[in-house]
């Protein structure tokens, strides 16, 4: 989901081309836009059920984005490679 | 017009051309060769050091200048350009969440190094007053024009939240199937409390984390 969220802003919006994927800081910069996708998934799931309106609140937003961060860098086995890869053909769709 | 040189280039004739209104002390002949180099971007100065001979103390005097600057031909619009680029970059390098102090900084390294990257410096036209006008980056920061991009380099912090906040809205509607459907004949009570409790169950158990991988879209 937070995968192909993240290939539609790169190839469909080429809203990361300005990003310089070539430079060696590309693995952190689609890291994390892949956090601050998830962000924003879940605080438009919790608009479904609550009145959230449509403001991120930045601290809460920091830590969230922190928190899914830690998870995507700790992801294991098949889930790692499987994301690892996916970044990796996004970065070379952009070369 | 000056041309380049090395040291030991014997320059009196130029300075029997300097007008009667300029001094002729040698002392000060940088800030003319600085002054210059403002009114004609075309010239370029390369050597650093000028021998001078000056006919009024009748003794030479070695005058070492500051290494000018080579004016590349660079536009405002592509200092811009490249400024944006910087700033989202850093956004993404750092924290889409900057503090107000955090942005203050990413805007002004976004400034700084997309003229770093233009060997020599870049002097910026300055529209307001005159297509000829030309300013140093630091001033050019501080004036009007300056701070208008300042603001504009600000506001990419929003727009780079509300991009992703309008394309996970539609995607979250799409991928987990929230759209008020259900059995035939539902309530739409009915159909809000269904909805609920799958964004509930989402929530709870971290399935939409979960879902970094999975192709839920395509």
């Amino acid at each position: 989901m937070v995968l192909n969220l993240l290939e539609y802003l790169v190839k469909e919006r080429d809203y990361l081309s300005s990003l310089s994927l070539n430079e060696s800081a590309w693995e952190v910069r689609l890291r994390n836009a892949s956090a601050l996708i998830a962000v924003f998934l879940e605080h438009n799931l919790r608009s479904f059920i609550q009145d959230s309106g449509p403001v991120v609140q930045r601290s809460a937003a920091c830590d969230k984005f922190e928190e899914f961060k830690t998870q995507i860098l700790n992801l294991e086995g098949a889930a790692k490679i499987q994301f690892d890869t996916r970044l990796g053909d996004m970065r070379r769709a952009l070369q | 017009m000056l041309q380049p040189g090395g040291t030991g280039v014997q320059v009196q004739p130029l300075l029997d051309k300097v007008p009667s209104t300029m001094p002729k002390d040698t002392s000060q002949l940088g800030t003319l060769l600085n002054r210059k180099r403002r009114r004609d971007s075309t010239v370029q100065f390369v050597a650093s050091k000028y021998s001078l001979q000056s006919s009024m103390a009748s003794v030479t005097t070695t005058v070492a200048l500051a290494e000018p600057s080579i004016m590349p031909n660079v536009s405002l619009q592509d200092v811009k350009k490249a400024a944006l680029a910087a700033m989202k970059r850093a956004l993404f390098d750092e924290s889409p969440f900057p503090s107000p102090r955090g942005i203050n900084r990413m805007v002004k390294e976004a400034i700084d190094n997309a003229a770093i990257i233009y060997p020599g410096g870049v002097y910026f036209p300055l529209y307001l007053y005159s297509t000829t006008h030309q300013l140093p980056i630091d001033q050019w920061k501080s004036h009007l024009e300056g701070e208008g991009f300042a603001r504009v380099l600000k506001r990419v912090v929003g727009k780079v939240h509300g991009d992703f906040n309008r394309a996970t809205k539609a995607a979250t509607l799409l991928a987990f199937d929230l759209s008020l459907r259900g059995p035939e004949g539902s309530t739409r009570e009915q159909m809000l409390a269904l909805r609920t409790y799958k964004v509930n169950v989402l929530l709870s158990n971290k399935t939409f984390v979960h879902s970094f991988t999975v192709c839920w879209l395509y």
